[in-house]
């Protein structure tokens, strides 16, 4: 069981991810506002952060970089319904394990979280330096 | 349901992104891209699209076809290609789903499999005319293709499922990241723009099919934005069927189970693949084998991440221009035989053979050239060989370890570079029984950690040590007097050399603590310990043979096993013998006749080409042209900044090998040879037994990369040759070499070795003296038959034949260390590496990724440098940065730092990786010089001084 972040600025959409983490037989804790889940990831034990990459006040790659510098090794997935180029090569050089097009489809999403949280090499991707 | 004319739109821009990253732009599609029409259509159509990144992606395509010239910037493409594409560049990208999915530069991972398994459902193959990966993006781009045009002719819920499975579970994921990596890698904007197109159109295409699945309609603006792309991409006309895929699924090949023999470093061990669906999934001791009798070690068990390496080379590459692009097999032989046949003298061409995989067929073509040739030697220890190869019977008789209770070793690190693990877990059994280990180094090395006893040792003064026990043992007359009066010649001499009545210097141990560093009561201690147990073995390698004064050295460590009679006993040095194979050439074929260019220098103990010389033989014109297979001379050949000004004078350069290594990056054609482990090859050798190894074809040639025997018969062939290389199928070959044996090629490839002779003690006695008897083979031979003190080759060459310690600045005053350059610089091997050649293997480069200097606390402290602060290290003859590893387990005023490291391109060349790689750390010894008498490279003894970089 593993202590999950989820933080997406629409409530439907993080309740969705919740859910399916719940579903997993993890402890999922969801925020739709990213001051309150940097300050709880401060004070508390997590192991991924599902995290959308368009909230209001900031990027998700930019709350992940917040949330790193607590817990420099924490995992992390990105949720977008947009993807580009600049925003994948900024998630690939913070080491986000996997970058999500939304709508999501839930198999990729428990693969995901699954592929994250498997101990040893394979639930830790390289940062690459892009 | 979808339109056709949709459907047919999605299909154009899919064979498109699918040509465009399939291979380098050809001219036939560089001539349609720069069409005035296409050009300005396409910069029309970039402003309607709906996508950012279509839009910005299609921009910068148009501007960048507009605005370059034509032929500049189709042999810029090219270029590029081959840089971003093909391994030549620092930054490359990886196409592939498997590289990008587990984010490491690994290919033919589970990714693959899934899409040979998306291809099997829909009833198709990767062409193999396409000779790349199954999950290459172009492959997957062109699969989608095909499902759109079969959604043009058909129907069928099963199809779109299809369809959205493969584009919503694997090939739109990987895109994303893939079009990420490749924007940053691109030299230009067109692969930049390529980068934003792919990722844009599959975002829409992803999004379109997961709006078809709910049952939505699929957005105008991506209906107009493909209608608009397709009606500006079809003017390219490029064909609607795929290329690289085609009908008929084909079955997973079964499992299978292929017994052959590891070549990542010189032990050889056997290994038994496991191979699924023709990919390599992992490798296991092969029982019984000789030298690894089941067991592996990280090298041996991470095979698979040197074939499916991401950095491997896939094609042939000439230069031009200053850079690599592209070429194919015909085009760049030809280039190299007329190179070959349009030198002005082949006696001036060089052939360097970095490994011995095949070398009666690479040699013989050379040898008939009449090139000057070099394998491994001087790269090596050939000091030891001057030594140990006239004194007894073979360069490298490894102890027997089976009954040992006292083993010496000086400057080896068995445990870490084993001929064979099957030793190394004898060693390390004789160890736990109680065997008594004395390891003399400088360095704590695994072994020495392992030992009972960690002598340290100031560098190139084990000759001392040994000829200091050697005293006391015969002093006290502890010898074997039996076996030294039978079997061993020049004993009285030497007798004379300890006791000091030649010169006057008695070696005895305080005379050797002076020198070395080593209390003269442990020498003593030492050797009546030594002396007393019943199965002794003393054995030393490089740690001593890449010093300048290795070979009195290596005769006085010898000198020791001489004076006990351990030869071939229990617990001492086992004698080499291989069966000799019959040739190569059978019945009615002939081999070529060689032609000798002559020795090219004249060492005290050996002549021949020594590496070390490199630039003085460019530079006096002895060498004008050079054909490198494998080792990285760059790398490994002494003074880098000295060799790579060589190189560039030579007028002709070729580079073969798997990878783009330092010496590739110098050459006018790279040849990319396949990995041995998609090769043949079949070898007579030795560890205790005689034996026979096979080498198997695991998987099949990856890319459009060759086995060597292929490259060497193919250039024989074209130099018109081809009389004396008539084989079609290298196992001819290996048929002819045991034809008339008792011994069965087919046995020998199933089971991938066959034992010719057992182990037996005492060989000699048998043999009636050191050398083994006609039908088999050493690498020396001992000319009175007997153990030498005294070296008869050395008597003849007017060399002083007895064992003795010589002051390493004897000749090459300069070498010593002085008030500049006060510590001694040495380099290591590690466990996880072999040389140069493992640094592209992910899985190795995870245990040991970097080579930080190791300096000792005292060292450290007085230049205010801690572990991990960055470092410069300066010779007189180049500098280095690394960081510092501050330890106590190195003696002071010694560092040392592991070789190998210093690649330009590759995992260590790749900024994305930037937590990966060191410095060439014997790159800044000494140029043009060897140590005198057998011409090895000093890779441990070079006078350096260490600060902290400003």
């Amino acid at each position: 069981m593993a202590n999950i972040l989820v933080l997406d600025d629409e409530q439907d959409a993080c309740n969705l991810v919740k859910r399916i983490a719940d579903g997993m037989k993890h402890k999922a804790v969801a925020f739709e506002n990213e001051d309150e889940a940097i300050e709880y990831a401060k004070a508390n034990p997590v192991d991924l952060a599902i995290l959308d990459l368009k909230l209001k006040k900031m990027s998700g790659l930019d709350v992940l970089e917040k949330l790193k510098e607590s817990n420099p090794n924490i995992k992390a997935l990105l949720l977008t319904g947009y993807p580009t180029v600049e925003t994948a090569k900024k998630a690939v050089g913070l080491g986000i394990h996997s970058y999500l097009t939304k709508p999501i489809d839930v198999d990729d999403l428990e693969k995901g979280i699954s592929a994250a949280l498997q101990k040893g090499r394979k639930g830790s991707k390289e940062e690459l330096n892009i | 349901m979808a339109s056709d004319d949709f459907t047919r739109g999605r299909r154009v821009v899919y064979r498109f992104l699918s040509t465009l990253l399939r291979d380098e732009i050809s001219r036939e599609t560089w001539d349609k891209l720069r069409s005035s029409l296409f050009v300005s259509a396409l910069q029309g159509a970039s402003e309607r699209l709906s996508s950012a990144d279509l839009n910005l992606g299609f921009s910068r395509i148009a501007s960048y076809l507009k605005e370059t010239d034509p032929d500049e910037g189709y042999n810029s493409l090219r270029y590029e290609y081959a840089d971003v594409f093909l391994n030549t560049g620092n930054n490359p990208t990886f196409p592939y789903a498997s590289a990008v999915v587990v984010r490491e530069p690994l290919v033919c991972q589970d990714p693959i499999l899934e899409a040979r398994e998306a291809y099997r459902k829909a009833g198709v193959h990767k062409n193999p005319a396409f000779l790349d990966l199954d999950d290459h993006i172009a492959v997957e781009l062109d699969f989608m293709a095909y499902l759109c045009g079969r959604e043009i002719e058909e129907c069928g819920q099963e199809l779109f499922d299809q369809e959205k499975d493969f584009l919503v579970k694997h090939l739109q994921p990987w895109s994303v990241e893939f079009s990420a990596v490749l924007a940053q890698s691109a030299q230009s904007d067109f692969y930049r723009g390529l980068a934003e197109i792919t990722l844009g159109f599959l975002f829409l295409e992803r999004k379109a099919v997961v709006d078809r699945a709910a049952g939505r309609m699929i957005s105008d603006d991506y209906v107009n934005s493909s209608n608009v792309l397709a009606s500006v991409l079809s003017r390219l006309d490029f064909p609607d069927e795929p290329e690289t895929i085609v009908p008929g699924a084909v079955k997973p090949e079964p499992v299978k189970m292929v017994n052959t023999h590891c070549y990542t470093c010189g032990a050889l061990c056997g290994v038994t693949a496991k191979v699924k669906d023709g990919i390599l999934e992992s490798v296991s001791g092969l029982k019984g084998d000789p030298k690894s009798d089941g067991r592996i070690c990280p090298k041996g068990a991470n095979i698979a991440s040197n074939v499916y390496s991401a950095y491997r080379l896939k094609t042939p590459l000439i230069k031009e221009n200053g850079r690599f692009r592209k070429a194919s097999w015909d085009e760049a032989l030809d280039k190299v035989v007329g190179y070959l046949k349009g030198a002005s003298d082949p006696h001036k061409v060089a052939f360097f053979r970095g490994n011995d995989w095949n070398n009666w067929l690479t040699e013989a073509l050379f040898d008939h050239y009449g090139a000057h040739k070099h394998g491994h030697r001087c790269m090596c220890d050939n000091s030891n060989r001057m030594a140990n190869e006239h004194n007894l019977n073979d360069k490298r008789p490894w102890i027997h370890y089976s009954d040992s209770d006292y083993i010496v070793m000086f400057g080896i690190n068995d445990l870490a570079t084993s001929y064979g693990q099957r030793k190394t877990a004898m060693l390390k059994a004789a160890i736990n029984r109680g065997a008594k280990l004395v390891v003399f180094d400088p360095r704590r090395s695994e072994t020495a950690a392992s030992a009972t006893e960690w002598v340290s040792i100031i560098p190139s003064t084990d000759g001392a040590v040994a000829l200091a026990m050697a005293y006391v043992i015969v002093k006290n007359e502890l010898y074997n007097k039996e076996f030294v009066e039978e079997w061993t010649y020049g004993f009285a001499e030497y007798k004379k050399r300890l006791m000091g009545e030649e010169d006057g210097i008695v070696r005895s141990p305080e005379w050797a603590e002076k020198i070395s560093g080593v209390p003269a009561s442990t020498i003593e201690r030492l050797a009546l310990e030594l002396a007393a147990a019943k199965h002794p073995g003393i054995i030393s390698w490089a740690g001593v043979a890449q010093s300048p004064n290795a070979f009195h050295a290596v005769q006085a460590i010898q000198s020791l096993n001489g004076l006990l009679g351990t030869f071939d006993a229990p617990g001492g040095p086992s004698l080499p013998f291989k069966r000799k194979l019959k040739s190569a050439w059978g019945s009615g074929q002939q081999k070529p006749p060689a032609n000798s260019p002559g020795k090219m220098f004249k060492f005290h103990m050996w002549d021949g080409w020594a590496p070390a010389k490199f630039a003085e033989a460019v530079e006096t014109g002895k060498i004008t042209g050079m054909i490198a297979y494998y080792g990285d001379p760059v790398l490994s050949w002494g003074n880098q900044n000295a060799n790579v000004e060589a190189f560039k004078k030579l007028d002709f350069l070729v580079t073969i090998d798997a990878f783009m290594c330092n010496t590739a990056v110098l050459s006018d054609v790279v040849l990319p040879e396949s990995t041995y482990s998609e090769q043949t090859q079949m070898k007579a050798d030795w560890l205790y037994e005689a034996f026979i190894g096979y080498y198997a074809e695991v998987v099949k040639p990856m890319y459009d990369t060759r086995p060597t025997s292929w490259i060497f018969i193919d250039l024989a062939r074209r130099m018109g040759l081809e009389q004396y290389f008539p084989w079609d199928d290298i196992e001819e070959a290996y048929r002819n070499q045991l034809a008339g044996t008792p011994w069965s090629f087919d046995e020998l490839k199933e089971k991938g070795f066959i034992i010719t002779d057992p182990h037996e003690f005492y060989k000699y006695k048998k043999w009636n003296g050191l050398n083994p008897p006609e039908g088999y083979g050493s690498s020396g031979k001992t000319k009175t038959g007997k153990y030498n003190f005294l070296n008869p080759v050395a008597v003849e060459r007017g060399v002083d034949p007895l064992p003795d310690y010589k002051d390493p600045g004897a000749e090459m005053p300069e070498l010593k260390p002085d008030a500049n350059y006060p510590l001694i610089l040495g380099n290591f091997r590690v466990f996880e590496h072999e040389h140069s050649s493992t640094f592209n293997n992910f899985a190795l480069m995870r245990l040991y990724g970097r080579n930080p200097l190791w300096i000792n606390v005292l060292d450290a402290k007085i230049r205010d440098i801690e572990s991990g602060t960055t470092v410069e290290v300066n010779s007189p003859y180049g500098k280095l940065t690394m960081p510092a590893h501050v330890t106590w387990f190195i003696r002071q005023r010694v560092v040392g730092a592991a070789g190998g490291f210093g690649h330009w391109k590759g995992l260590e060349g790749d900024p994305k990786y930037p937590g990966y790689g060191g410095g060439n750390s014997a790159g800044i010894g000494p140029p043009n010089a060897p140590e005198k008498f057998g011409g090895t490279t000093l890779l441990k003894y070079i006078k350096v001084q260490v600060s902290k970089k400003a």
